[in-house]
């Protein structure tokens, strides 16, 4: 069956605006996020960021407040039987139907998806070492994952929405979902959209990276871009060598201890030199930051510098 | 796969889940059809006590079930996760319980109002209630077990708004004292209960959020629904007590045998009275028995029968000059310490009670009316109508719970003769099942309901039943008292 192509060129995810909240309380705050096709997208975010709650309202989870969300350019609560088919939502901790065995949700699941790849699944199941006769509430917790992974995996999506699926996992369990994850990005440049707490886990696979904080996002760009902004330089300093004041804007982050200085910046036109004073230190290394440095540097400064918007 | 496709799909996922339930389900509903109709008699005692009720409970819990297995308000729940409409899933909880929840019951009803010859206007009328009532209570389940993530809520619900629903009733009636519900609009409640939870349901399902104004709504659908099947007992006048204007008796003791009473610590009092008048009734009421020894000494005696203050009734049309037997005994601290010599009086201190019959209820059998075994059955439909005085309560109901129309709490105690009006006859019956100060939770249910009365043993025996049932109605008649005057009984032994 031939994919329905809904604006071949609009983005696999486009968020304008999106507020939502649990009673008085605000969760995501005019949220604006753009996610282009075949991107595998790494949400980040401290815990109560909004990021459950933003990937369930793209996923239909929860019903939207205020806001749209446009999925390969139709609206998320217009789509099509045939766009939501492809579409596929995996969440930690979410609910199977622990009375059924694998094969049973399997055979409930294949006719929901005219895009369902029945030999993916059995490869898929091989891959992960799963019973087809074994019911679901007797599975070990990576066991269930893995079942959800496969069913969110077999219908060969355009858009996969993954949110925690490695919470609680061991290593190997882990290895096998990132590798399923890898065989689904390289489908049919199927797009991606995965939460993690896990940043060294997702940044071999991310090619672009989101920092939500409070309900909004203060970054979304690719990962490459993001390295090439934000540059980790490690110097020795002189001991007599005082730190300016003010700090400069583009340094995101400043760590000292006795002579060593880090600094994480963020180079923008013309501010990717050291100031003069630094500029003679010994030992200056520069190189790539980390995602996890990225994020917590850039987390840390969004807090401190609240509403101020960070990076693209 | 089309929406219609979904449903399809949806459905039979529900029942393999449910398979052992329905099936459960649709055996105790054959059963109380069985029994209603009184193919199968049951063992206990043909009062039907146990399918009916359960049938609703399981319904209740299996409309739950079906709700929770995709439920609405759970964002993790694994259909949320899936490309199906809220609207397929509405659709595929609602045929389901119409299919397989509602119908079966519908069709035991409808198979037991045939069965009693039930037809025409009153046939339609009973299946269209019945109808409201299934209906209304799968809808309340439904909407109660949507608003709720996981069973125990369901449960915890549905338990605590009753219980909440009969304390606020109960306060309400003892304040009151005189409480009269006629007022409130039956019709409206029913309205609400099953359209109001419908559209609450629908609604739950579009938003998919347990918010509290939704709760509240669907606590104002349960409590529609719950007053709507409920009806408070409708009361007679207090009758003016005047012992003036009453006819008295006179009291004697005939018959007593004081050795018996000290070897045996038991005896039987024979009572008789004299000037006893149709068409009152007399009870005599007493506050303590005692006997005089030779010493002396004065015993109390104990008589179960006047225990809890509870009058008894004797006499009547065509009882004769016989009151009865009473059975006294000694206490236990007697026996320890035994009197010397015998009994030489007896004494009983106490009141006369004279009642008379009062708010005649009379209800024409219809349809099918068997004898048993000894039970008399009447299938009778009718009551009285709100406020206009005494009602009725079928402890014993078929199906569901609860029959709304003419359903209420028997607060008073009467009794109950078959009458045969072309030959000036009746039977005295005894009302095993009739409730003297029980308030009731009442259930809903069907509209086909059974009440067991027994003949008296005073009465004939069923053999000499003048006639052919069908030919008789039934009366139930409140014995209200009129006059009550203090008396000493006192028997002396020659």
């Amino acid at each position: 069956m031939t994919r329905e192509q809904t604006g071949p060129t609009s983005p696999a995810v486009a968020v304008h605006g999106l507020s939502y909240r649990f009673g008085t309380e605000p969760v995501l705050d005019r949220l604006d996020l753009d996610i282009p096709q075949g991107a595998l997208y790494a949400l980040l975010g401290a815990n109560g960021a909004g990021k459950t709650t933003l990937l369930q309202l793209l996923a239909g989870a929860r019903p939207l407040q205020q806001g749209t969300v446009r999925l390969f350019g139709a609206e998320r609560h217009r789509l099509s039987p045939m766009q939501r088919q492809q579409i596929t939502y995996l969440a930690e901790g979410q609910e199977l139907p622990s009375w059924m065995r694998l094969s049973q949700l399997e055979a409930f699941c294949a006719p929901l998806y005219p895009t369902w790849d029945h030999a993916l699944a059995l490869t898929l199941r091989a891959r992960f070492d799963l019973d087809p006769r074994q019911v679901i509430g007797k599975m070990s917790r990576g066991q269930r994952m893995k079942a959800a992974l496969l069913c969110a995996l077999a219908p060969k999506p355009r858009l996969l929405i993954m949110d925690e699926p490695f919470t609680g996992m061991d290593a190997a369990v882990k290895d096998d979902l990132v590798r399923g994850l890898l065989d689904a990005a390289s489908v049919e440049g199927a797009t991606v959209l995965l939460c993690s707490h896990d940043i060294a886990e997702i940044e071999p696979l991310a090619d672009w990276v989101g920092i939500l904080d409070r309900g909004r996002m203060r970054v979304s760009m690719p990962i490459d871009e993001l390295r090439a902004r934000y540059k980790r330089i490690d110097m020795v300093t002189e001991a007599s060598l005082r730190m300016p004041e003010p700090i400069p804007a583009n340094w995101v982050s400043v760590e000292r201890a006795g002579l060593r200085l880090s600094v994480l910046m963020e180079q923008t036109g013309n501010a990717r030199e050291l100031p003069a004073p630094f500029r003679g230190a010994a030992r200056i290394d520069v190189r790539d930051a980390s995602l996890k440095e990225l994020y917590i540097a850039l987390a840390g400064k969004a807090h401190s510098q609240s509403g101020t918007e960070v990076g693209a | 796969m089309t929406t219609i496709g979904q449903v399809w799909h949806l459905v039979k996922k529900d029942a393999t889940q449910l398979r052992w339930w329905l099936l459960g389900y649709l055996v105790l509903s054959v059963m109380a059809t069985l029994t209603a109709t009184q193919i199968v008699e049951n063992e206990w005692g043909g009062s039907t006590t146990i399918f009916a009720p359960s049938l609703w409970l399981l319904g209740g819990v299996i409309a739950a079930l079906l709700v929770q297995a995709d439920a609405p308000v759970n964002p993790r729940a694994f259909w949320a996760s899936q490309p199906i409409p809220t609207r397929a899933v509405l659709m595929a909880k609602l045929s389901l319980s119409v299919v397989l929840l509602l119908m079966p019951p519908l069709l035991g009803e409808l198979l037991a109002l045939r069965y009693f010859g039930i037809t025409g206007t009153e046939f339609g009328s009973l299946m269209l209630h019945s109808v409201w009532l299934y209906s209304a209570w799968l809808l309340i389940a439904m909407l109660v077990a949507s608003l709720t993530k996981r069973f125990a809520g369901f449960v915890a619900t549905v338990i605590g708004v009753p219980v909440a629903f009969t304390i606020v009733a109960i306060t309400l009636d003892d304040w009151s004292g005189q409480l009269d519900m006629a007022w409130v609009p039956r019709a409206l409640l029913q309205l609400l209960a099953t359209a109001g939870s419908a559209v609450l349901l629908t609604l739950v399902y579009r938003k998919r959020r347990a918010g509290r104004p939704m709760l509240g709504a669907a606590a104002v659908m349960f409590a529609a629904g719950m007053l709507a099947v409920t009806r408070p007992a409708a009361r007679a006048e207090r009758p003016t007590l005047d012992a003036a204007n009453a006819p008295s008796i006179e009291l004697d003791v005939v018959s007593f045998d004081a050795e018996r009473l000290r070897r045996n610590r038991e005896l039987f009092v024979q009572l008789t009275a004299k000037g006893m008048r149709a068409p009152y009734r007399y009870a005599l009421l007493t506050d303590s028995t005692a006997a005089t020894w030779t010493d002396g000494a004065n015993t109390p005696l104990w008589a179960p029968l006047f225990m809890n203050d509870v009058p008894k009734l004797f006499g009547g049309p065509g009882a004769g000059s016989e009151l009865g037997t009473v059975a006294v005994m000694l206490p236990r601290s007697s026996a320890a310490k035994p009197r010397t010599g015998t009994v030489t009086s007896f004494r009983i201190f106490g009141a006369v009670e004279t009642l008379t019959a009062e708010r005649v209820l009379q209800m024409e059998p219809t349809g099918r009316a068997e004898r048993r075994d000894g039970d008399v059955r009447v299938r009778f439909a009718g009551g009285e109508a709100d406020g206009a005085g005494v009602s009725l309560q079928m402890l014993t109901v078929y199906r569901a719970g609860v029959h709304v129309r003419d359903l209420f709490a028997l607060r008073r105690r009467y009794t109950a003769q078959l009458v045969w009006p072309d030959r000036a006859d009746t039977v005295e019956l005894a009302m095993g099942n009739v409730s003297d100060e029980d308030r009731m939770m009442v259930l809903p249910g069907a509209s086909v309901h059974r009440v067991s009365i027994r003949q008296n043993s005073d009465g004939p025996s069923r053999d000499s039943l003048p006639a052919p049932l069908a030919e008789a109605s039934l009366e139930l008649i409140r014995w209200t008292p009129v006059a009550r005057r203090p008396i000493v009984v006192t028997r002396t032994v020659p």
